[in-house]
């Protein structure tokens, strides 16, 4: 099969198919912008059964989750790769401030235990039930409450005294 | 209940460019539980990021590793180029390949090096580096730098490979493939070495699938993910080459990987100069429409991602860059525990971690005193002396 060839295969896009059949309503919107990017907009609620649809039984690798402060809300980015089909899918979730919070996926992929420290020092979301949420960029002596890459922060503030 | 007890490396090490904390706890000589800190050098770049215009960001990003600085761009660049929907010329995929290729070739023959130095194999040390050179010259030659190449921007590349750099290129590869033949059966087919870093450090295949880890550490542990192949872009799907695979999940295996993709390298860098076609290097890109898009390279490590949005100004409004080696390290946590603390240097150097990009470092401290018990000098120390203890047995 030449490139051209899968990029046509893929452009009928089984797995946008087979992810809107596995989350049924749970889909808000769905989006692909090209034959391999895959955008899928769920609520803050569904992620642990994506995390099973897209990891456990298609078995796609969680390439890493980015957070997004949106003043409001933070937009928490999850970005599956599926390696044998060719496409990276992200599935998109936003989750109100204050207190920004979601599930974590880290008790079912290991590899999602970092990114979510990571997303919790700079941006403040808190991942519940993740297996140890401490600090992994943020410095001890950094002062509680302050992230450096949420909107607040990036507003005016430099690092506070004493770091 | 038996003693154990922890033993620190880093944060800061001579031996080490960056920082980065490892406590191992150990009974013995076993390493029992390990943790780890990360983020003592954190530079804030994707913040940065978002203060440089988008083609100012190429040169920000390049510096977020000394050895990635053709992959982190590259994956930025191309989310870049999705959001703006432009069509990059065809020879500059092909030039983008070969900058990527021979940054690959440098990146495994200077791990080879130094995991042969932390066996006590100052020989390959030696070989490896010194083969090493011509590639970091073929650098210099086709993009002017040895590091931080400045080469590929959003649209196209910077710097044209001209007609007459042809010849030296490929001369220069066929004087080194030889030489690369020669170190990778010099190393793989070493009897001691066999001994020394078979069944050591062991990722399994579910343990590679669950911590989501990429590159030569996926690709020994089995799984056989590369984004040359699986996602292509550049030049890759135009070009002759091999994924490399092993199964055995071992410091050996990820040897293996490494040396044999170096030849892959050069295979492909050779045919990207033959078949390189005529054309322009870059198409002129004008505005960044709002959008949002991710960009993913086969790093010498494994995969860089990048996250870029566009809300329809002169900067990113958000920029995240995720480097191989932040999905690569939490697996020491299984290929570690149950290891000899002999065996913890060269597990620990076996998925090449990079710190810059990652942040590193570890020390070994009593599980009871917390005392710190050796340095990652003792450590290397211990590593070359098992090897030297297994060459006198053998």
């Amino acid at each position: 099969m030449t490139v051209d060839e899968m990029h046509q295969a893929a452009a009928e896009q089984p797995l946008a198919a087979r992810i809107r059949a596995g989350l049924k309503e749970r889909v808000a919107a769905m989006r692909q912008t090209r034959p391999n990017r895959l955008f899928v907009e769920v609520g803050p609620a569904s992620i642990l059964e994506v995390g099973a649809l897209l990891f456990r039984q298609m078995g796609a690798r969680l390439a890493t989750i980015s957070g997004v402060d949106l003043r409001d809300a933070v937009e928490i980015n999850y970005h599956f790769a599926f390696d044998r089909e060719a496409c990276v899918v992200t599935v998109k979730t936003r989750v109100p401030k204050p207190d920004p919070h979601i599930e974590s996926l880290a008790p079912m992929i290991a590899g999602a235990n970092w990114i979510e420290r990571e997303i919790n020092d700079l941006i403040g979301c808190r991942f519940e039930h993740h297996p140890g949420l401490e600090r992994l960029i943020l410095a001890d002596t950094w002062p509680a409450g302050v992230h450096p890459l949420s909107r607040e922060f990036a507003a005016g503030s430099s690092s506070p005294s004493g770091v | 209940m038996p003693k154990s007890t922890i033993v620190p490396i880093g944060p800061y090490h001579p031996l080490q460019e960056e920082p980065e904390f490892f406590r191992l706890h150990v009974e013995g000589e076993t390493v029992v539980d390990m943790d780890m800190r990360i983020s003592y050098n954190h530079r804030g770049i994707e913040q940065l990021s978002t203060k440089r215009t988008f083609d100012q960001v190429p040169f920000v990003v390049e510096r977020v590793c000394g050895i990635c600085s053709a992959s982190h761009p590259l994956a930025y660049v191309q989310a870049v180029e999705e959001i703006a929907q432009v069509q990059v010329p065809d020879r500059a995929l092909y030039l983008r390949t070969i900058v990527n290729e021979l940054e690959r070739l440098h990146s495994h023959l200077l791990w080879v090096g130094l995991a042969g130095h932390f066996l006590g194999y100052n020989t390959v040390f030696m070989w490896a580096w010194k083969y090493r050179e011509p590639v970091l010259d073929l650098l210099e030659l086709v993009t002017g730098s040895r590091v931080n190449y400045a080469n590929v921007k959003v649209g196209g590349v910077r710097r044209d490979i001209p007609n007459e750099q042809k010849a030296p290129i490929l001369r220069t590869l066929d004087e080194l493939e030889p030489k690369v033949q020669m170190l990778t059966h010099a190393v793989l087919d070493d009897v001691l070495l066999h001994l020394r870093v078979k069944n050591v450090g062991i990722l399994p295949h579910q343990a590679a699938v669950d911590y989501c880890v990429t590159g030569p550490t996926a690709r020994a542990s089995g799984v056989a993910i590369d984004v040359r192949r699986d996602d292509p872009y550049a030049a890759y799907d135009r070009v002759d080459w091999q994924v490399i695979t092993a199964e055995e999940g071992d410091v050996f295996a990820k040897t293996k990987v490494r040396l044999l993709e170096c030849l892959e390298s050069i295979r492909i860098i050779r045919q990207c100069v033959q078949q390189m076609p005529d054309g322009p290097i870059e198409q002129e890109v004008r505005q960044i429409p709002r959008g949002e898009a991710v960009g993913h390279v086969e790093a010498p490590r494994g995969e860089t991602f990048h996250y870029v949005r566009a809300e329809g100004g002169n900067c990113p409004s958000r920029h995240k860059i995720r480097a191989p080696s932040f999905v690569n390290i939490p697996s020491f946590r299984v290929s570690c525990i149950g290891q000899q603390l002999a065996d913890v240097t060269i597990t620990l150097a076996s998925v090449d971690p990079c710190y810059s990009c990652t942040e590193r470092l570890a020390v070994a401290v009593d599980a009871n005193t917390g005392e710190w018990r050796y340095s990652f000098d003792d450590l290397v120390r211990l590593s070359q002396a098992k090897t030297e203890r297994l060459r006198r047995e053998a």
